[in-house]
């Protein structure tokens, strides 16, 4: 039998890669329609906010102190959503505090992942002791209690915002940790990292080539989690007032300024918690909808 | 060493520590295995699962060491040689072609691979050489593109047999290369792989155990039962002649397709017995029907004449 009669017939039209498919199924997904919408508008309003509403977030005016928003009768479109205690505009401020939350959220993110994905994949895939020593240090991270070393650390070192990205990023990386080992050892027993150990391949290859495209799914799930923790996590230091510190605004600061008023003035607080609850909760419909994305995948 | 043996195999032994039901138990999966692989012809391994075909293939790709013996490549022990030097010596083709692929990999980037690991020719030159693999192992020059979820078993074995020769190895160890494909498929991999192996004069070292495939490919045969050879000797020797009672089974146990024919009729029961705790003596000899005393007491030694060897206390007459 020659060879060319064996020639496979079955032609796929357009190659798809694994990726292309799991976006396209993302796009219809309704979680990520709805979430996808929410985090769009927060992000844009972060971007082009501040520049579109050029009020200065920290310039006080004490006569316009407390001033009511616009659709109250008194209101003037002069302060839309009204002024603070020390007549500082309270748009001005939220679309700051978008600002603040979102570059926290992304730069924790980004940290915690490198080092908890760094931490994962040589635990998984060199095993033995390397495994153990990673594990220990993922069981004393867990010990740790998140806020209260938190607030420990800036309490000593203040609240500035790298101060702030570093700590959080520094506690939020266990779960990164924790599903990188767990795939990694799974992928490494898969035969074509053999293959690629046959081939010659040298070890920072297989990681980086060979198996970090095929992490890409449960890290950018774990993403999305962690991203609504630290946003949440900046909120309540904030809150704590061990967060970011004043006359920089933030939702967390925000709603603590506010909490005096709660009864007199309650758009004070509702104000900064409606786009922190919408943020938080687009964040997760995202994350769900890359999950089911990504794991829907029957073919290897 | 003979000069053309290209493999040696010298009382290699595999322990593996298991934990069973929480107990810290050794697996002995090899125990002490001698084989020589000479230059150009196929070795068949054969046996039932969990005989330790695979771990054997293991050392002799270098991927594990053994825990007492040596494997050696050319004369140099197989964990000795560097990455390269022994992936442009020795590559593997797998069982399961859905595992051996990078999902996240094109076609063309997992054959271009062990180029681009050796550092290898320019972009182009490896293209050409990427057609080149393709087109020999028979595979359409489009699906260059594609991703091995939108390939058939068939054409994912194809991919894995043209990365494994684009760096022109010596030696392919081919642990059960058909027996997660299609029926209708089997037979044109193997075909495939009798063609490249004379045409690329290769050296095989063909795990299976299917004996239909073993007759067709092998030169020789290694069977093997819970870690040890206990027969080995060129394929139609054994295949006409065996000498041990396992063999005999295994030969026995071939289905032909053949109709109104019954199931052949077992010479052994069902059960193999655990690799945790081998049975005393000859391993073989609970299942055995010429097994007696001496069977339960002492591990038959390897006895050989002419070019097949055996374990057996008492093995099954030569025709004359």
């Amino acid at each position: 039998m020659s060879v060319t009669a064996a020639m496979p017939t079955d032609v796929p039209r357009a190659p798809q890669s694994p990726g292309a498919v799991a976006l396209r199924r993302l796009l219809r997904h309704g979680n990520f329609r709805i979430g996808g919408t929410i985090l769009g508008l927060i992000i844009l309003a972060a971007i082009v906010g501040p520049w579109l509403w050029p009020l200065d977030p920290a310039s006080q005016d004490l006569g316009h102190r407390l001033a009511v928003p616009v659709w109250s009768a008194k209101g003037t479109w002069l302060h839309p959503f009204g002024t603070d205690q020390l007549g500082r505009d309270y748009l001005a401020r939220l679309l700051q505090g978008a600002r603040v939350s979102l570059t926290i959220g992304f730069l924790t993110v980004l940290l915690s992942g490198v080092i908890g994905t760094g931490l994962g994949v040589a635990a998984g895939y060199f095993g033995g002791r390397i495994d153990v020593a990673i594990n220990f240090l993922i069981t004393i991270r867990l010990t740790l209690p998140v806020v209260l070393v938190a607030l420990v650390v800036v309490a000593v070192y203040g609240g500035s915002l790298p101060t702030l990205i570093v700590v959080i990023g520094l506690l939020l990386w266990d779960r990164f940790a924790v599903v990188t080992r767990s795939a990694t050892q799974q992928l490494a027993s898969r035969d074509f990292i053999i293959s690629a150990q046959a081939i010659g391949s040298s070890i920072p290859r297989i990681l980086f080539v060979e198996l970090l495209p095929n992490l890409i799914g449960p890290l950018v799930v774990v993403a999305t989690i962690e991203l609504a923790h630290a946003v949440l996590l900046e909120a309540a230091l904030s809150f704590l007032g061990l967060g970011v510190k004043p006359p920089l605004s933030s939702w967390g600061l925000m709603v603590a300024e506010a909490k005096n008023q709660l009864l007199f003035r309650p758009w004070m607080i509702a104000i900064p918690g409606t786009p922190l609850v919408a943020l938080v909760l687009a964040i997760n419909l995202v994350g769900d909808a890359i999950r089911d994305a990504v794991a829907a995948d029957g073919r290897a | 060493m003979k000069p053309d043996a290209l493999i040696t195999v010298e009382g290699a032994t595999k322990d593996y520590i298991v934990h069973a039901e929480g107990v810290r138990a050794t697996l002995r999966a090899l125990r002490g295995i001698d084989l020589t692989v000479r230059r150009g012809e196929v070795l068949a391994i054969v046996g039932e699962s969990g005989c330790g075909k695979t771990t054997l293939s293991r050392l002799i790709l270098g991927i594990e060491e053994p825990s007492a013996g040596h494997v050696s490549l050319e004369g140099k022990a197989a964990t000795d040689y560097d990455r390269l030097a022994r992936a442009a010596l020795i590559q593997p083709i797998f069982q399961d072609p859905y595992s051996s692929l990078n999902p996240r990999m094109t076609i063309g980037q997992i054959i271009a691979a062990p180029l681009v690991v050796r550092g290898r020719g320019g972009r182009r030159e490896r293209h050409t050489q990427v057609m080149d693999a393709m087109r020999q192992v028979g595979l359409a020059e489009h699906l260059r593109n594609a991703y091995p979820g939108q390939l058939s078993g068939g054409q994912r074995q194809r991919v894995a047999i043209a990365r494994a020769l684009i760096g022109e190895p010596e030696i392919l160890v081919c642990d059960e290369p058909t027996s997660a494909l299609d029926v209708s498929v089997q037979s044109q991999i193997l075909n495939l792989i009798a063609e490249l192996r004379a045409r690329f004069s290769l050296t095989i070292v063909l795990i299976s155990h299917n004996l239909a495939v073993v007759h067709h490919l092998a030169d020789r045969v290694a069977v093997m039962y819970l870690g040890q050879i206990v027969e080995s000797g060129p394929t139609e020797k054994i295949f006409a002649s065996p000498r041990h009672h396992y063999t005999r089974a295994l030969l026995d146990a071939i289905l032909v397709p053949e109709a109104h024919r019954r199931l052949p009729r077992l010479t052994i029961d069902a059960e193999f017995p655990s690799p945790l705790t081998p049975p005393p003596g000859c391993a073989f000899h609970p299942r055995c029907p010429a097994a007696d005393a001496v069977c339960r007491e002492i591990d038959p030694p390897p006895v050989g004449d002419g070019d097949t060897r055996f374990r057996c206390h008492h093995p099954l007459p030569t025709p004359a």
